[in-house]
């Protein structure tokens, strides 16, 4: 797993990158270190994927956290840290609403903001502010060698339970 | 409606379903909450957000930086200026501006009068909540008087998109430093009216004494923060935690409560203004009357591409920024993390249990305020 | 008083057209309701505070539909809010107004073009008072009251609205730029 964990210091917080397959296993952890107060979670879009970040805090010494994850748009589906930290919940609905982000696991996962016939998530890069689709708007390559190698494409089941959310249009 | 979310369950007769909202007085806007209820009791509780969802997020990357700063005023628009510290802040960190001292204080003490101002409206919509309606007719009559400092100075009310990076947009007005003294006077004396108005009003008691009870640990997995964090026993304040501005330089308390009731988070609003009159006490002796009021921000304003998390506590808790920058002068992604946001997601835990007239006042103790929750 | 049977007329009697004591009523007691939307809701509250005191001109806070004569929306109607607030109107008794509060009820304001964002509730409800500012003031809304009681006073008795809006108007459904429908 080490190997797949790349950590760094940004301004007063640790952030950690990290290949979706081991975000659940270093949440969790994060979670056995100690760190209780959630924060937030942000959805990027990257340009070639979507990135999840995931915010912590430590409220007995005050320590800080940052865990990303890049998951590709075919694929978009992260676990859930819904049970680690229940604070968490509305804004994985969040990202799921604006970004079509999918985490697998969640207990709820509806959309939050925007009402559940809608297909747009709206955050991606790919429409523009009036959520209309950019005509040139190509993905990016996945960048070499960092973050990570995109991971294999969805595993029929997984796909499966997947679009139970919606796919991402 | 097919959007309850809500379904009756088979066999169950004695469960009545009853959608609360949007259009609801106490409410605090639009929220909407579909509740199972059991005679008086609550079974279940569904609460519904976004209807105030305004493309915050994605519209704030199709702007400038100096031009993100006056939406962020709309997001918790009760409390003005807060709102713009985190991006500021953030933006500074990354772009590594200066921000004068003198800047820093002036910043702190529009921070505190807007927190007045958000309590004092907190405190007016709360008791109207409760059926009292005549502190509303006093807290709006001092909040009158709060922006009416900040408009002198700032040129507008609500949200004077005052704060920019580096500073502030322009020096105070001549009058600002005893006005705010004047109005601290006056806060001074109201406060003892207050405290007889409402937490000593036997009503107050009543409604609110044991109701909503949050204790610690959930409060803290579940990313409550601010006053309600600090009711239910939990000495987490940004100002201290992760010091801003000129809060380094001040001395305050974070006044708890190990109670974690409705009443608990009444107490706490109610000991933060008296912190805050402290904290502009002392401000306005350590502010000099005139220097530099904004530091050297470049003209292009083009942060390096990177990312910084800036968080400041708002009169509703810990509201945070991440801003994502690809080196351009439009941000490339800004996420809000909005207090009031995490403070609602309690209300199936507190709702679910209590009497439906509890809720309402359950709800006025949280304060939601949804143009931040929504964004 | 015998003022129909005789051809006598007493003093204290003023001749007027039904009309106008009817308007004259309706516009001394606009009740608009209670529906705070966005940021303009709170200098809505701030209307009928001790300072301006819309209070006085008869005005009172009504908190349900059917007992409400004036809705101001106050704030940003985006998609989601939209079907609701036209079901708000629709439940308001005749004779109804509405003021359009704010630079966003009026064009969608600051979030103008956003993909959520209703560009103006005149799509939404026919519209009797427009205010700007961003947010107005205190001031401007009692202003645009005050106006509001004159346009009742002044018009004819049979109501008409000021555009027809069919109550399934979909928002939704209206094309956007270059007459492309928006991916929902
Ligand atoms: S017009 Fe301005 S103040 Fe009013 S709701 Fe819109 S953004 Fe808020």
């Amino acid at each position: 797993m080490e190997a797949r964990v790349k950590q760094e210091r940004l301004f007063d917080e640790d952030v950690y990158t990290v290949h979706p397959d081991d975000y659940r296993a270093l949440c969790e952890r994060l979670k056995a270190e100690g760190y209780d107060f959630p924060r937030a979670i942000s959805g990027l879009d990257m340009g070639y994927g979507l990135r999840v970040t995931l915010h912590l805090t430590r409220m007995s010494d005050l320590a800080k956290v940052t865990v990303r994850t890049d998951v590709p748009y075919e694929n978009p589906v992260v676990a859930s840290v819904t049970d680690l930290w229940p604070g968490v919940e509305w804004y994985e609905r969040e990202a799921y609403d604006m970004l079509g982000l999918r985490f697998r696991g969640h207990p709820d996962l509806r959309r939050i903001l925007l009402e559940d016939e809608w297909e747009l998530h709206p955050l991606q890069k790919r429409y523009d502010t009036g959520g209309y689709p950019l005509p040139d708007w190509q993905p990016a390559a996945w960048p070499d060698p960092e973050p990570w190698a995109p991971p294999p494409p969805p595993e029929p089941e997984e796909a499966g339970e997947a679009g139970e959310g919606g796919e991402a249009s | 409606m097919s959007t309850m979310n809500l379904e009756p369950v088979p066999g169950r007769t004695d469960e009545m379903i009853v959608n609360m909202g949007p259009q609801h007085p106490a409410t605090h806007g639009v929220l909407r909450v579909v509740l199972g209820l059991e005679g008086e009791r609550i079974t279940r509780a569904v609460p519904h957000i976004g209807y105030l969802h305004r493309n915050h997020e994605k519209i704030e990357e199709a702007r400038t930086y100096p031009m993100v700063i006056a939406y962020t005023d709309r997001m918790d628009y009760v409390s003005g200026t807060q709102n713009e510290l985190p991006f500021v802040l953030a933006v500074e960190d990354m772009l590594g501006v200066e921000v004068p001292d003198r800047a820093k204080k002036i910043r702190t003490i529009f921070f505190e009068l807007y927190r007045l101002a958000s309590h004092l409206v907190w405190m007016g919509t709360a008791m109207l909540d409760l059926g009292a309606i005549s502190p509303f007719l006093y807290t709006f009559w001092d909040r009158e008087i709060i922006l009416g400092i900040v408009e002198k100075t700032a040129g507008a009310r609500m949200l004077p998109n005052y704060y920019t990076f580096g500073g502030v947009r322009r020096d105070v007005h001549p009058d600002f430093f005893k006005d705010v003294a004047d109005f601290l006077d006056h806060m001074e004396r109201r406060m003892v009216d207050y405290e007889h108005l409402v937490l000593e009003s036997p009503v107050v008691h009543a409604r609110t004494k044991g109701v909503g009870v949050l204790d610690q640990e959930r409060a803290v997995a579940r990313g409550v923060s601010g006053p309600v964090l600090r009711a239910s026993g939990v000495a987490y304040d940004v100002r201290k935690a992760f010091p801003y501005d000129a809060y380094p330089d001040v001395e305050f308390e974070i006044p708890t409560s190990p109670d974690g009731d409705t009443y608990a988070r009444f107490w706490v609003r109610f000991q933060e203004m008296y912190q805050s009159i402290r904290i502009l006490r002392q401000l306005l002796e350590l502010t000099p009357k005139t220097g530099p009021y904004k530091g050297r921000a470049p003209a292009r304003l083009k942060p390096p591409a990177g990312e910084r998390y800036r968080a400041v506590e708002n009169s509703r808790g810990e509201l945070g920024v991440l801003v994502v920058s690809d080196g351009s002068d439009k941000p490339y992604r800004v996420k809000h993390r909005g207090a009031a946001f995490s403070n609602l997601q309690i209300i199936p835990d507190l709702f679910v249990g209590a009497k439906f007239s509890d809720a309402i006042a359950i709800l006025s103790s949280l304060d939601p305020v949804f143009g931040e929750i929504d964004r | 008083m015998g003022l129909l049977g005789s051809d006598e007329r007493p003093r204290d009697v003023i001749l007027g057209t039904l009309d106008d004591l009817i308007n004259m009523a309706r516009s001394r007691s606009m009740w608009p309701l209670t529906f705070g939307i966005a940021c303009c809701a709170i200098e809505m509250m701030a209307t009928w505070d001790p300072k301006i005191d819309a209070d006085r001109f008869g005005m009172f806070f009504r908190n349900t539909p059917r007992q409400a004569d004036v809705m101001i929306v106050s704030g940003t109607v985006n998609k989601k809010l939209a079907k609701r607030l036209r079901r708000l109107y629709d439940q308001m008794a005749e004779p109804k107004w509405v003021i359009s509060m704010g630079a966003c009820a009026n064009q969608g304001g600051p979030f103008r073009q956003g993909y959520s964002v209703v560009e103006g509730v005149d799509k939404i409800v026919p519209v009797d008072v427009y205010i700007p500012g961003c947010p107005p003031r205190p001031e401007a809304l009692l202003q645009a009251l005050l106006l509001l009681r004159d346009k009742i006073a002044d018009r004819e008795l049979r109501y008409k609205k000021p555009r027809e809006i069919p109550a399934d108007y979909d928002v939704m459904a209206e094309p956007g730029k270059d007459g492309r429908l928006p991916v929902l």
